[in-house]
C-alpha cells in the first residue's frame, strides 16, 4: 500500500460504515410513522409561544404534519446516505476523483438515489390517481379537484345564471375556494360569519333581501358553505334565491 | 385534449416571442439548449409584460399578444440570421447523459404540472385572476377593486395570469391543462439554461447540476401539490435570478446585456410580491462584490423600475391587502427572542428537506466553505466568490427579517412556505458555487 492510496482506502472504509449505518437506521426509522421533535426544540417553543399562537385544533394537525414530513426527511435522508456511503465505497478511483472526492461522492450519489426515488414515486403517484381521474390530460378537471363536491358544483351551475351572484356564508376555505373557481363567471360575495344554529337557508334569503349587499347583478343567491361542507343530502337545502 | 393543444401552441408561441431577443440580447456562448432557455424565459415574460401594459390600457388579456409577438419575433430573428451566427462562440456539445438526464426531469416534471389539478393558491388566486383577464382589463378587474367580492391578495402582481390568460379563454371551462403547460414553461426554461451552463463546466459542476435536477422539488408529487400549483410559481422568481446572476457573472457591461439584466428584474418585479426585494438583495451583493459596477448597477435599477411602471400602478389601485408584516415587533423582544430558534431551526429544517432539495443544499454547504477558501487560481474567481458570500449573507438577512416582523404564525409559515422561498434562491446560488468550485474565469473576466 502506497503513501497515497492509504487515505483513500480509510476513506473507503468510513464510507462504508456510514452507508452501512444509514442503511440500520434507515430500516428502524421505516418502521415508525412519525418522528417527534429535539426535546429541547419542543421545550423552547413551549416556554416561548408565537406571538401569533394557533389554536389548540390547529396546533394539533399542525404538529402532526411536522412529525410526519421529519419522519419522511430523515428517512430520506438516510435512504440517500446509505446508498451514498456504500455506493461510493466500491466506486472506481476515477469515478470518486470525478465527483471531487469522497465526500461529495456520498452527496452526489445519494443525491441520484434519491432523485430516482423520488421519479418512480411521482410516477406511480400519477399513474394511481389517474385511475381515479385525480391526474389528466383532458378537458374536464373538474371532478380532479372537486372530489365528492362535483354533482352539487355541476347542479349549482345548472340552478344559477351565469350573470348572478352568489352570497356564501361560512368560514370553510375549501368550499369557498372550490365554489370560487367552479361557478366562475359568476361573481361571488363572501360573508365570513357561522349562521346561528337552525337558521334554514330561506331564513339567509329573507334576511339578505332587506339589504343591498351585492346588488347591481341580474340576481342574487345565498349559499351556505358548512351545508355543503356536511355534504347536506340535496342542493335545495344549501343555497336559495333572495331575489 | 382541446385544452392541450391550446397550451402546447401557446408555449411554441412564447419561444418564438422570445426568438428574435434572444438573438440580439442573449449570451453569445449558450448552447442550444440555454439559447432555448433564453429565448423562452423572454418569450414567455413579454409575453405577460405586453397583457399587463395592455391590462392598463383597459384592454383584456388575449390570445393576439403571444401569436403576434411569434410572429414579429420570428421575423426578427429571420432578419438577423447571418449577424448572429457569426457572432456566436463555438461551444462543446453537451455529453449525452446531460442531455438526458435533462429530457428525464423535464418530462418528468411536465407531467406532474399538467395532469394535477391546481391546488391551494392556485385555485385561490393565479388560475382565478388568468381567467378573469381574459374577461376584464387588468386595470378594472372585479377582484381586485371591489371589496365585497372574494379576493386573495388582491396586490398580488399580475406576470404570472398574464401569461396562463391565454389558454383559459380558448380552453373549456373545466380544462385547467393548457394554462398548466404555459406556467411550465418557466421551470423548463430555467433548467434548459441551467443544464447548458452546469452541464459544460467540469466534473464540479456537472456533479451539481446532477444534483439540481435530481432534486425531487421538480416531480415528486406531494411536494408540488404543497407548493401552490402543481406548477411551481417561485421558479419564476429563480429563473429570473438565474439569468441575472449568469450576466453579472459574466462581467459583459455592455448596453445589450444592462437591458436584458433591467428586463430580467422587471420580470422579477412583475411575478411575485417580493420579488422586488430578491432583486435588490442581489443588487446589492453585487454592488458589494463590485463596488466599481455602480453606474450599471443603477442603470439595471431604472430600467427594471420603468419597465416596472404598469405593474406598481396596477397594485396601486387596486385594495390593499392586510399588511404580511409588523415592523415594530422588531422592539418587541420577547418576539425576537422567541422567534429566533424556530426560525433558525426551521432554515436548517428546510435545508435538509430531502423530500424537496434533495441533497443540492448539503453538496452546496460541503463545496462553498471550502471554495471560498481555497487558495488556487484565485484571481479567476474572486468576484464570484465575493458576490456568493454577500447572496448568501443577503438571503439569510432576507429571510430572518421577514420571519421576524411577519404577522403569522413563524413555525407553520416556515413548514408551509420556506422550501418555496428557498427555491427562489437556490438555482442562482448554484451557478455561482459551479463558478468557484471550477474555478471558471468567463470569457469577459478582468479581475
Amino acid at each position: 500500500m502506497d503513501a497515497v492510496s492509504a487515505p483513500l482506502i480509510v476513506g473507503r472504509i468510513a464510507c462504508a460504515v456510514l452507508g452501512a449505518a444509514c442503511a440500520w437506521g434507515a430500516v428502524d426509522v421505516v418502521e415508525r410513522t412519525t418522528l417527534p421533535a429535539p426535546a429541547a426544540l419542543v421545550e423552547w417553543e413551549r416556554s416561548h409561544p408565537d406571538y401569533f399562537a394557533l389554536d389548540a385544533a390547529q396546533e394539533a394537525v399542525f404538529a402532526s404534519k411536522r412529525a410526519e414530513k421529519r419522519h419522511q426527511d430523515v428517512l430520506w435522508l438516510l435512504v440517500g446516505l446509505a446508498s451514498g456511503g456504500l455506493l461510493t465505497a466500491v466506486a472506481p478511483r476515477r469515478l470518486v476523483q470525478t465527483l471531487g472526492g469522497l465526500v461529495s461522492g456520498v452527496l452526489v450519489t445519494g443525491a441520484v438515489t434519491t432523485g430516482a426515488w423520488a421519479l418512480a414515486r411521482s410516477v406511480d403517484a400519477q399513474h394511481q390517481r389517474a385511475q381515479h381521474d385525480g391526474w389528466t390530460l383532458g378537458d374536464d378537471t373538474l371532478a380532479s379537484f372537486a372530489n365528492a363536491h362535483t354533482g352539487t358544483l355541476r347542479d349549482l351551475r345548472v340552478m344559477i345564471p351565469d350573470d348572478h351572484a352568489i352570497i356564501t356564508i361560512g368560514q370553510r376555505d375549501i368550499e369557498l375556494n372550490l365554489v370560487s373557481w367552479a361557478l366562475h363567471p359568476r361573481a361571488i360575495y363572501p360573508i365570513f360569519t357561522r349562521p346561528p344554529m337552525g337558521t334554514s337557508i330561506e331564513m339567509m334569503a329573507a334576511e339578505l333581501g332587506k339589504t343591498d349587499f351585492a346588488s347591481g347583478h341580474a340576481g342574487r343567491w345565498v349559499l351556505d358553505l358548512g351545508r355543503m361542507g356536511a355534504f347536506s343530502s340535496y342542493v335545495g337545502e344549501m343555497v336559495a334565491q333572495i331575489d | 385534449m382541446t385544452s392541450l393543444a391550446v397550451g402546447s401552441v401557446l408555449v411554441v408561441c412564447m419561444v418564438l416571442a422570445g426568438w428574435g431577443p434572444m438573438r440580439r440580447f442573449a449570451p453569445r456562448d449558450l448552447g442550444w439548449l440555454g439559447r432555448f432557455g433564453w429565448s423562452a424565459a423572454v418569450g414567455a415574460a413579454l409575453t405577460g409584460q405586453v397583457q399587463i401594459l395592455l391590462g392598463l390600457l383597459g384592454v383584456a388579456a388575449t390570445a393576439g399578444v403571444p401569436i403576434g409577438l411569434a410572429v414579429v419575433s420570428t421575423g426578427w430573428a429571420l432578419s438577423q440570421r447571418a449577424a448572429h451566427r457569426a457572432s456566436l462562440v463555438e461551444v462543446e456539445p453537451l455529453p449525452v447523459w446531460v442531455r438526458a438526464a435533462f429530457a428525464l426531469v423535464v418530462v418528468a416534471s411536465t407531467s406532474v404540472s399538467a395532469g394535477l389539478p391546481f391546488t391551494s393558491d392556485g385555485t385561490k388566486f393565479w388560475a382565478p385572476r388568468a381567467r378573469e383577464m381574459v374577461e376584464h382589463a387588468a386595470i378594472e378587474m372585479p377582484t381586485l377593486h371591489d371589496e365585497a367580492r372574494v379576493g386573495f391578495h388582491r396586490r398580488y402582481p399580475l406576470l404570472v395570469p398574464a401569461v396562463m390568460a391565454p389558454a383559459f379563454e380558448h380552453s373549456p371551462q373545466d380544462a385547467m391543462v393548457g394554462p398548466k403547460l404555459t406556467l411550465q414553461i418557466f421551470t423548463i426554461a430555467l433548467l434548459a439554461f441551467l443544464t447548458d451552463r452546469l452541464g459544460r463546466t467540469g466534473p464540479r459542476g456537472r456533479a451539481l447540476l446532477v444534483a439540481l435536477l435530481a432534486m425531487p422539488t421538480w416531480s415528486l408529487v406531494k411536494v408540488r401539490e404543497s407548493a401552490v400549483a402543481a406548477g411551481y410559481v417561485d421558479a419564476v422568481i429563480a429563473l429570473w435570478l438565474v439569468l441575472i446572476v449568469d450576466a453579472v457573472l459574466a462581467r459583459d457591461r455592455s448596453g445589450r446585456t444592462l437591458a436584458s439584466m433591467a428586463f430580467f428584474a422587471a420580470a422579477a418585479w412583475a411575478t411575485k410580491f417580493e420579488g422586488i426585494v430578491t432583486v435588490a438583495v442581489l443588487l446589492i451583493a453585487w454592488l458589494l462584490s463590485r463596488p466599481r459596477d455602480f453606474r450599471a448597477i443603477v442603470t439595471v435599477l431604472v430600467g427594471a423600475a420603468v419597465l416596472a411602471v404598469p405593474t406598481v400602478i396596477i397594485q396601486q389601485s387596486s385594495i390593499a391587502d392586510a399588511p404580511i408584516g409588523d415592523i415594530g415587533l422588531l422592539a418587541n423582544l420577547d418576539v425576537l427572542a422567541g422567534r429566533s430558534v424556530p426560525v433558525v431551526a426551521g432554515f436548517v429544517g428546510r435545508l435538509l428537506d430531502i423530500t424537496a432539495f434533495g441533497f443540492l443544499p448539503l453538496l452546496l454547504v460541503a463545496w462553498l466553505p471550502a471554495a471560498w477558501f481555497a487558495r488556487v487560481r484565485p484571481s479567476d474567481t474572486a468576484f464570484a466568490r465575493r458576490l456568493s458570500i454577500w447572496l448568501v449573507l443577503g438571503v439569510l438577512g432576507w429571510f430572518a427579517s421577514i420571519y421576524l416582523v411577519t404577522t403569522m404564525n413563524v413555525t407553520r409559515h416556515i413548514y408551509t412556505s420556506g422550501h418555496r422561498l428557498l427555491l427562489q434562491w437556490l438555482p442562482a446560488l448554484t451557478l455561482t458555487a459551479a463558478v468557484i468550485v471550477e474555478h471558471l474565469g468567463r470569457p469577459a473576466s478582468e479581475d
